[in-house]
């Protein structure tokens, strides 16, 4: 009941307001009509009170020789004048001791008044609306002779005060309702700004978000209306974000998952106790498993029994650096293992610390790595058999030069030898042709063992130590020229070396390439009367190349690819003789030195040979 | 004075041969004994083996000593003849084919006094038995016996 009484009143704004109004409008009139009636009030009790004063000290005074004699029938004259008052109650005279001496009701005369004051001063005994009774001392030459006393009653009064009541009721009733309307007619005004609010927003809930309130104006509702307009456009672009957002989500969730199943690597997701929260299908697939019994699976459990015992200290080195790279086997369903490499990182899933390990099955990798193994094993066998056999065939070539150095020539020396000893001790029995046949016979075998010389040094060349000295090509040259001139002092060779030729190598070795390649130059200038050898150096692709040139036989540039040929000669053996090694014992020490030669040469315009060291 | 003498170790016959001539053609009429392998000339030397007993007061005057020779070679032989303390003096001159800048570092190592290459031609070689037969039998004092 209550409860309907408050819907009632307080169940609008508009109820609200014109409540609030009437409720001001009767509380300020009911306290501006008992205020008026309250003033009105006094005002009649203070004219009564005055009018009681005066009539008492006019009475008094007009009574005081009366009294102080007694004079009863002239003052009872005088109390009887008095009721032309209509208010008058009662006038009563007395003496100083309250007999009554006169009084309007003459039966009280004689009588004595107990309420009388003591003091003889001008006593206000009552003053109401029903009563004023008003007492004064009667003075006759200043001596108290008696009392008078007056009681008035304005009988109209309370009427009237009630007509003001009466009235200003009514006054606060019209003014209420008056206020009441008014305060429904701005209410309702006031209100209808709202109401459109109000129907914006119950068309927004009811899913039309599009729709906005048009207020105009500067009032709050217009503040409000606008202030409700932004909040929809914000809560607007709000849904539009987290629409997007959310969509971002879905479809980062959906790459993620794209990722997660198609990774070509088995990703395993675990928290720090070694319970699975995430597994892919490839670990499903490769380790048997179904997801569910994967998931079930304890970590401990997924490597093979010989691995798992270091699963927790992988955890704990995971725990401590963040990440941890290491090989382990992994244990199918079905028992058999699968070689993995693991990569695994500290994560954080759902908010807790996690473990990500993707693993990658290592099992082609280790098969090629035992392939790799066995074949270096089987390659370093071969390679320890070849150098034995390479060491052996070394050590074979060297006692085969031994044995050339002293068998061939043995016979050789018998054949020289025995044909001289033909024509020495037979010489007498042989005719020329017979003697020139010895002679070429031995001729041959100066040859032979020439050529035996030749192969022997181009054998020690090629098993000789390398050693790296510095050596100075340019007095290397000098002294060669010096040796050549000492063979034949008739020639006329002019030697032109270039000063400071220094380099890094095998002196001896270094020594023979220039004994060939001057002696060559020596050999093949013999022909011309005048000769010019230069040893000099020039620069080739940025290393030094250094050259010897003469002016002699040359050669035909046809011929180039041969010279450096073992036994191959461009040269008949008439005009300038030799085995046809030195080119090739001069290429050998040069590319031993991991240098260069080459020539060029002209038919009867000489030759120059250059050569470049490492 | 003791009988000049030379000790030609050597196992081919025509070298033999050949030295034999050339000492002839220059006149050198000295004994000449040969043996046919390095044991031989260390029995023969040190007077052991099948030449138990043999006279090893009487040295030769120089022995000319192959390198390459059956059973024990040459550069054994001489550092053998090197540790005896009776041929520890004699003069060894290697006469072989061989140039090799090894055989001939370790044969003066093992000490050698001269070292000789026997050249193909006869000519040369005639010379050289020439020279080292005037060096060694007639300008060189022998070690003193003692």
């Amino acid at each position: 009941m209550t409860s309907r009484i408050r819907l009632f009143l307080f169940g609008s704004l508009r109820r609200q307001l014109i409540v609030g109004v009437a409720a001001v409008h009767a509380v300020l009139m009911t306290l501006f009509i008992a205020d008026i009636a309250q003033k009105q009030k006094a005002a009649f009790l203070d004219y009564q009170l005055g009018h009681a004063v005066s009539l008492v000290n006019s009475l008094a005074t007009s009574s005081a020789s009366g009294t102080a004699s007694h004079d009863i029938v002239g003052l009872q004259e005088l109390v009887d004048a008095q009721t032309v008052y209509q208010e008058l109650k009662f006038a009563i005279v007395t003496d100083v001791n309250g007999m009554v001496l006169a009084h309007t009701d003459h039966a009280r005369v004689g009588q004595h008044l107990l309420d009388m004051p003591t003091d003889p001063l001008l006593k206000i005994i009552s003053n109401s609306l029903t009563l004023v009774d008003v007492a004064t001392p009667v003075l006759l030459m200043k001596h108290h002779v008696g009392w008078i006393r007056i009681g008035i009653a304005q009988t109209g009064v309370t009427q009237k005060l009630n007509d003001i009541s009466r009235k200003g009721l009514l006054f606060t009733l019209v003014t209420i309702l008056t206020g009441s309307l008014l305060a429904w007619v701005m209410g309702r005004q006031f209100t209808k700004r709202l109401y459109v609010i109000k129907s914006v927003m119950e068309e927004v809930q009811a899913g039309n978000t599009a729709v906005r309130s048009d207020v105009s104006g500067s009032d709050e509702a217009a503040d409000l209306s606008a202030g409700f307009n932004s909040m929809l456009d914000k809560l607007a672009q709000q849904i539009v974000e987290r629409t997007a957002a959310i969509k971002t989500l879905c479809e980062s969730e959906g790459k993620y998952r794209l990722l997660f199943e198609s990774a070509g690597d088995a990703i395993f997701i675990h928290d720090a106790e070694g319970h699975f929260l995430a597994v892919n299908s490839l670990a499903c697939e490769r380790l048997g498993y179904s997801h569910a019994e994967l998931m079930s699976v304890p970590l401990g459990k997924l490597d093979t029994p010989e691995q798992s015992w270091c699963v927790q200290d992988r955890v704990a080195h995971l725990m401590e650096h963040g990440r941890h790279t290491f090989e382990t086997a992994h244990q199918r369903k079905d028992g058999s293992s699968v070689p993995t490499e693991v990569s695994a990182r500290k994560i954080t899933w759902d908010g807790q610390p996690a473990m990500m390990s993707i693993c990658r099955d290592i099992s082609e990798r280790k098969l090629a790595e035992v392939e790799i193994h066995q074949l270096n094993n089987e390659l370093e066998q071969r390679v320890t058999e070849r150098t034995a056999q390479l060491k052996a065939a070394n050590q074979e070539m060297e006692s085969f030069a031994y044995s050339v150095s002293h068998d061939l020539r043995a016979p050789l020396r018998s054949i020289d030898g025995f044909s001289l000893a033909l024509l020495e001790d037979c010489g007498d029995k042989l005719d020329g042709e017979g003697k020139d046949y010895l002679r070429r016979v031995r001729a041959a075998t100066q040859k032979m063992a020439q050529l035996i010389d030749d192969i022997l040094k181009l054998s020690r060349v090629t098993r000789a130590e390398l050693t790296s000295e510095t050596v100075n090509l340019s007095t290397l040259t000098v002294s060669i020229a010096e040796e050549l001139r000492r063979t034949d002092q008739q020639r006329k060779v002019e030697f032109v070396i270039k000063d400071d030729a220094v380099t890094k190598g095998d002196p001896r070795l270094l020594t023979l390439v220039l004994e060939n390649l001057l002696g060559n130059a020596w050999k093949f200038t013999s022909g011309h009367a005048e000769a010019r050898i230069e040893f000099g150096i020039s620069a080739s692709d940025g290393k030094t190349a250094y050259f010897v040139r003469d002016d002699g036989a040359g050669f035909d540039m046809k011929y180039v690819d041969k010279l450096f040929t073992t036994f191959q000669r461009l040269h008949t053996e008439l005009g300038f003789p030799g085995t046809g090694v030195g080119l090739t014992l001069v290429q050998h020490i040069i590319h031993r030195h991991g240098g260069t030669i080459w020539a060029e040469g002209a038919v009867d315009q000489g030759a120059t040979f250059w050569f470049t060291l490492g | 004075m003791e009988n000049k003498w030379i000790l030609l170790v050597e196992d081919n016959a025509d070298d033999e041969e050949l030295t034999r001539r050339a000492l002839k053609k220059n006149r050198i009429l000295n004994e000449l004994v040969v043996a046919r392998d390095g044991a031989e000339a260390l029995d023969y030397l040190l007077g052991v083996g099948n030449h138990a007993g043999n006279n090893i007061d009487n040295l030769p005057t120089v022995v000319l000593l192959d390198l390459k020779l059956p059973k024990i070679d040459g550069l054994e032989v001489l550092r053998r003849l090197r540790e005896s303390e009776k041929t520890a003096h004699v003069p060894v001159v290697i006469l072989t084919s061989s140039k090799e800048e090894q055989d001939i570092a370790n044969a003066y190592k093992n000490g050698c006094n001269s070292y000789i290459r026997k050249p193909v031609d006869f000519v040369q070689f005639n010379e050289a038995v020439q020279n080292l037969g005037l060096y060694w039998l007639m300008l060189n004092e022998p070690p003193v016996r003692t």
